[in-house]
């Protein structure tokens, strides 16, 4: 058993649900924050509310500036997007399953090309999941329901694969996320085999960590995940809906499970409307639940990340977790 | 060699997986034959399988089906379960009991507690009635959808207090307005946690601001009526508890259950309204059921028993006796098609035909549900019906579709086969349904057109997969198909 | 000239999910309105001006241009007894001319049952929609609901014709030999081929229309294009419905109105364009209404459900104007935050049942309401 030596302080939640527009973000599902502190959060949102769909823009100062993209087919659209990528130049990547295609756009939210073909042929993919640019400036997608990982140049041509289906070292069942440490190593979020598997930067197998389960260093499904400069690993573990941190040999740290408080969004909301500002004054937001369910424990607590998709630090090892079901993110500071 | 199971066998064994199901694939109909109609029914009623929904992969592809606030996607997920089941008449039973206790998600805003609501029914839709209605005078979704939150000591909100013995339990005419009264008052201090806050969000109809919060029962001592009550002859410091056990005592609650049961499973009655003033189809066999409730100590599954193997359930006459509900037809194609994989939009535009036909699962148009029978028929959901059953059957590639023409191949056996023998062994297979001679002249005509069936070569075997898939798609718009 | 009652023709308009009244004619200058609306406010700089002190919202132009010719009646405060702010309960009650009980009748349906009482004529009203909206269903009422009609009719994913055709000729073969087989079959055999018979007649609507009028992109114009479709091939069809939303603007709502309203007043400008130049809008009275109003208090960047609302009665038989009045916006006249309805629905359901489409209303109803005397028949 491994202690910390540092805690994580909540900081701050940034969000809203705007299931019918405007400012906030509807079943968010992937996030990713450029040089300049601009945040880039891409919403999933449902078939009924389809407006909202896209890449919305907002500051760690609860600054909003709208939205890039949006429901369709057309290039610069988007069907079911599930990740973001930021290059060196800082274009935006995105990654979309339904339409099996990634799209750039330029620094100013311009749509620069589209590229993607399904299939499981080296340079087609099936499923983009995790996207992520490595210390060459080189696309690694996660090639989910091929169950491989796949490099690409910036304009998609295929720079090689790894991986196949199964439990067994360097395999994978349809993985989710991907993340790079100052060393070069990569770690992917095996997210049907509950575990996180390293490998070197070519796709080498190093080394595995955790198993299923809901305890230390168990994992239930994880999807998103970031890396430290000190090594540390923090883990979105989707299913057991929470945040894992462990060590860089895979030691469990320490573990979140959301706190949030309303933000200045949801306290303007909450202002303006005196019959629900009124009930909420005796509203508590933590009580004892009566499932073990983790997912219905959050539906049920406010506070709580419900289905945490994903986590990001920014350049101050600030910690962001996503909430899809929650609809903003949470921001913890490290102390 | 199988054994050959005779055509009143497969007609009987079929009808009971149609009522008690969705249908049965070719594969399910041979292996419920083999164990026979008796143990048939003991399976259905005692799943040993608890139903494999890979919850995972449909949150991870369907995020609207992770918080499942939006209708549709809560919809969507329940036609998922439905086709997937392996126990159907579980799943079924949920159906039932969702019609019964009718509960809109379009009140209560979010599907999700619709949906926590079915999962109860799955769990404790075929054990103790008592059980049951205990459970649903505690599920969350109840008491938002008939305001027992705003049921006080001292002043109380009748709305369940009425529609559980009015419409979930006993029927119109077998209690007073003071019962009712009394109910309600034994109801009291039933509620969600934070119950201002839960009832400000819905009655404003919002998620904000940060999406949907689940509801929790609770029971508050503080603001329950600890006075005395007289419910039903019964006299004392009555909770719901007791209310429940005194409901489930009288002979009228299993008579009104079974005459629903009846209504859902055999034949269709008139409609509830009028139940207090009409009597029965058949009388006896509400009899029947009400002493298998009244023999198993209120166990549901022993009414289902006794339904199933009586003969007015297993008499020819019962057979294709009922117009198809949406969901029936809808769920019953897409598992005889079979085939389905996720991310599925095939679930969502499921739901959307289902609406257009009158029936969003999850969304009841009143407390009363769904009346069904010939109000299921119109020209406006004739089209949408017949073009859907064709339209899940158009693929050749689909697993269900590639068993019928595996099976239509055994029985050619190397030769070719009549436009007759297609024809029959189509009919066979989907029903086996009994249609008139000037329909299966129609069918015959028409697969004569597309000409001869032989599986000959490569290319008489594409034209046999078309010619099948053809008349598939015409056996499923005829009248007898939209009959259960 | 106008034809005689039998071939006068009503397109329903329905706003779902609650129109805001107050941003739709808007009391601009009105103090209450201006403290109840700090944030989903439009000002006097935004608004179309019009008449008595109101303004119409920025996007209904088009609305303001009828209304100018004096096509347009503006019906306010319309409602009913002991609203009920649910989406579905309230339009329920709007289908079923029912706010006290659950009915199961739809006002439409009832007026169809009546004008085609053995159901010949198939067409009679077309929905435009997937859905049914219940105001048209009634047992035995044929109603043909279309999502698009240029790929309207049974069987219509066979793509190859000769097979599709062959397919629909085996389906009517069946359908018509299998009837005397039992009431409940006979039932569904007739309502097959009424179904056939229907997608027979409206498929080849499409090719009939020609126009110089271009509809726009959304999918209301698409309706309103089709419902002009349907209504000059002159089939028969005489209640067209459509419907356009959602106006639930709990948030955001000034755009979403704001573009709701673009969509829905333009349909309505092309609609009524495309029939006058073709001589055919006389016998045609559109009805626009929504289930509800909005709460008069804003929440911050919308409004919640309320009561009490607007529709309008639009066509060249409309005697245009005012009619009804604006509910109070004094805090003592609301309803738990809500207008106080002043007329009930069913006097607009009884002027058209009756005096338009010559159909006795009060078994629909149940029961007699003034009419407003917004028709000008003569």
């Amino acid at each position: 058993m491994t202690t910390a030596t540092f805690r994580l302080q909540y900081s701050d939640a940034i969000g809203f649900v705007a299931d019918q527009g405007g400012r906030g973000f509807h079943l968010p599902m992937s996030m990713v924050i450029r040089g300049d502190g601009r945040i880039f959060v891409v919403s999933r949102s449902n078939t009924q509310a389809l407006d909202i769909v896209g890449i919305q823009m907002v500051t760690r100062g609860h600054e909003f500036f709208g939205q890039i993209g949006g429901y369709g087919q057309e290039p610069g659209k988007m069907i079911w997007p599930t990740a973001l990528a930021l290059d060196r130049a800082d274009n935006l990547y995105l990654a979309d399953d339904y339409l099996q295609r990634v799209t750039i756009y330029d620094r100013d939210g311009a749509v620069q090309s589209t590229w993607g073909t399904k299939g499981s042929a080296a340079g087609e993919f099936d499923g983009p999941s995790g996207l992520l640019f490595d210390a060459d400036d080189n696309l690694l997608m996660v090639d989910h329901r091929n169950h491989r990982i796949q490099k690409f140049t910036r304009d998609g041509q295929s720079l090689g694969t790894w991986g196949a289906y199964g439990d067994g070292d360097g395999q994978f069942n349809l993985p989710w996320g991907i993340a790079q440490d100052r060393q070069g190593f990569l770690y992917v979020a095996d997210w049907r085999n509950d575990r996180i598997q390293k490998f070197t930067p070519d796709g080498e197998f190093v080394a595995k960590f955790g198993a299923s389960g809901d305890g230390d260093g168990q994992f239930n499904r994880p999807s998103g995940l970031a890396v430290g400069a000190d090594g540390n690993l923090y883990v979105a573990d989707w299913g057991n809906q929470r945040v894992q941190v462990l060590d860089a040999a895979g030691n469990f740290l320490l573990q979140l499970r959301g706190e949030a408080k309303l933000s200045p969004w949801a306290q303007e909301y909450i202002a303006a409307n005196a019959d629900e500002s009124a009930a909420r004054a005796t509203y508590v937001p933590v009580f004892d639940v009566d499932t073990a369910d983790a997912n219905e424990v959050s539906a049920r607590i406010e506070p709580y990340f419900w289905d945490p998709v994903d986590v990001v630090l920014d350049d101050d090892e600030r910690v962001y977790v996503l909430e899809t079901s929650r609809h903003r993110f949470q921001v913890y500071d490290k102390v | 060699m199988p054994t050959v199971h005779s055509k009143q066998d497969v007609a009987l064994m079929a009808h009971l997986l149609r009522r008690a199901g969705f249908g049965a694939t070719l594969q399910e109909l041979d292996r419920c034959l083999e164990q026979g109609y008796e143990a048939t029914v003991e399976a259905l009623l005692s799943p040993s399988a608890p139903d494999a929904v890979p919850e995972d992969l449909i949150r991870r592809y369907h995020v609207d089906q992770s918080d499942l606030r939006n209708h549709a996607a809560g919809a969507a997920y329940w036609i998922y379960r439905m086709v997937q089941t392996p126990a159907p008449l579980r799943e079924k039973m949920s159906l039932f009991w969702h019609r019964v206790f009718a509960t809109a998600a379009t009140k209560l805003i979010q599907a999700r507690m619709v949906a926590n609501q079915l999962d109860m029914f799955r769990d404790h839709g075929m054990g103790s009635f008592q059980d049951l209605l205990l459970r649903l005078s505690r599920d969350p979704a109840m008491m938002m959808w008939l305001d027992n939150q705003d049921n006080h000591k001292g002043s109380i909100n009748e709305n369940y207090g009425r529609e559980i013995l009015e419409l979930f339990s006993m029927g119109v005419g077998n209690y007073t307005e003071d019962d009712i009264k009394e109910c309600a008052r034994a109801f009291t201090g039933w509620r969600v946690v934070n119950p201002d806050y839960m009832s400000i969000r819905m009655r404003n109809n919002t998620a904000r601001p940060y999406g949907y919060i689940a509801w929790q029962f609770e029971y508050d001592d503080t603001d329950h009526d600890h006075d005395e009550k007289t419910f039903l002859g019964q006299v004392g410091d009555l909770n719901g508890e007791d209310v429940v056990a005194i409901i489930c005592r009288q002979e009228a609650t299993p008579r009104f259950i079974a005459r629903h049961l009846y209504h859902f499973f055999v034949a269709d009655e008139v409609p509830v309204p009028q139940w207090p003033h009409t009597a029965p189809r058949d009388p006896q066999a509400i009899d029947l059921m009400c002493q298998a409730y009244f023999d198993s100590n209120y166990d549901i599954s022993a009414m289902l028993r006794a339904m199933f193997n009586a003969d007015f359930f297993k008499s020819e006459a019962a057979r294709f006796a009922r117009v198809k509900s949406p969901v029936e037809m809808v769920v019953g194609t897409l598992r005889m098609a079979g085939g389905l994989e996720l991310p599925s939009t095939d679930t969502y535009a499921a739901v959307g035909v289902c609406a257009a036909m009158g029936q969003f699962p999850m969304n009841p148009p009143s407390v009363e549900g769904w009346q069904g029978g010939s109000e299921w028929i119109n020209t406006g959901a004739y089209v949408q019906r017949v073009n859907f059953a064709s339209r899940v059957l158009s693929d050749p590639g689909k697993p269900g579709i590639q068993a019928i023409i595996g099976r239509i191949r055994d029985l050619a056996n190397g030769r070719g086969l009549s436009a007759e023998e297609l024809v029959d062994a189509c009919l066979h297979i989907v029903g086996p349904l009994e249609v008139p001679d000037s329909t299966r002249d129609g069918l015959i005509e028409y697969a004569r057109s597309w000409g001869d069936v032989d599986f000959a070569d490569a290319a008489s075997t594409a034209q046999a997969e078309r010619t099948i898939v053809a008349l598939l798609q015409l056996v499923v718009t005829t009248q007898e198909y939209q009959m259960v | 000239m106008m034809g005689d009652e039998k071939n006068r023709k009503v397109v329903v308009v329905q706003l779902s999910g609650g129109n805001d009244y107050l941003n739709c004619v808007v009391p601009y200058n009105n103090p209450r309105y201006i403290d109840n609306r700090p944030n989903v406010r439009l000002s006097e700089d935004q608004i179309i001006p019009f008449d008595n002190g109101y303004g119409l919202n920025p996007s209904m132009q088009p609305v303001k241009d009828l209304y100018d010719e004096g096509k347009v009646a503006v019906i306010h405060g319309v409602g009913y007894p002991q609203p009920n702010r649910s989406h579905f309960r309230s339009m329920d009650i709007w289908h079923t001319a029912e706010p006290t009980k659950v009915g199961d009748k739809g006002w439409l349906g009832q007026a169809i049952r009546e004008m085609t009482p053995d159901g010949d004529n198939v067409v009679i009203a077309v929905n435009f929609a997937a859905a049914l909206p219940r105001a048209l269903v009634t047992l035995g009422a044929p109603v043909a609901s279309v999502t698009d009609l240029n790929s309207y009719g049974l069987l219509n994913h066979i793509d190859a014709a000769p097979q599709r055709s062959q397919a629909l000729d085996a389906f009517r073969d069946m359908y018509s030999r299998a009837l005397g087989n039992g009431p409940v079959m006979d039932y569904l055999s007739k309502t097959g081929l009424d179904a056939l018979r229907g997608a027979d007649i409206l498929s080849a609507v499409p090719q009939k229309y020609a126009s110089t009028v271009e509809y726009g992109s959304n999918p209301f114009a698409k309706s309103a294009k089709s419902a002009a479709q349907v209504l000059l091939a002159d089939v028969g069809t005489r209640i067209c419905y459509t419907q356009h939303g959602s106006f639930d603007t709990h948030t955001n709502e000034v755009a979403l109105q704001a573009r709701l309203w673009d969509d829905v007043a333009g349909g309505i400008r092309d609609l009524y364009t495309d029939l006058k130049t073709h001589d055919a809008s006389d016998d045609v009275l559109i009805f626009v209404f929504s289930e509800f109003g909005r709460r008069v208090k804003d929440n911050g960047n919308g409004t919640d459900h309320g009561s009490g609302g607007v529709a309008f009665l639009i066509g060249d038989r409309v005697k245009g104007g005012h009619y009804s009045e604006y509910p109070s916006l004094d805090d003592d006249k609301l309803v738990e935050g809500d207008l106080a309805f002043n007329l009930d629905f069913r006097s607009v359901y009884s002027e058209i049942l009756e005096d338009w489409m010559a159909v006795e209303a009060k078994p629909i109803v149940n029961g007699t309401y003034e009419k407003l005397g917004c028709l000008n028949l003569n």
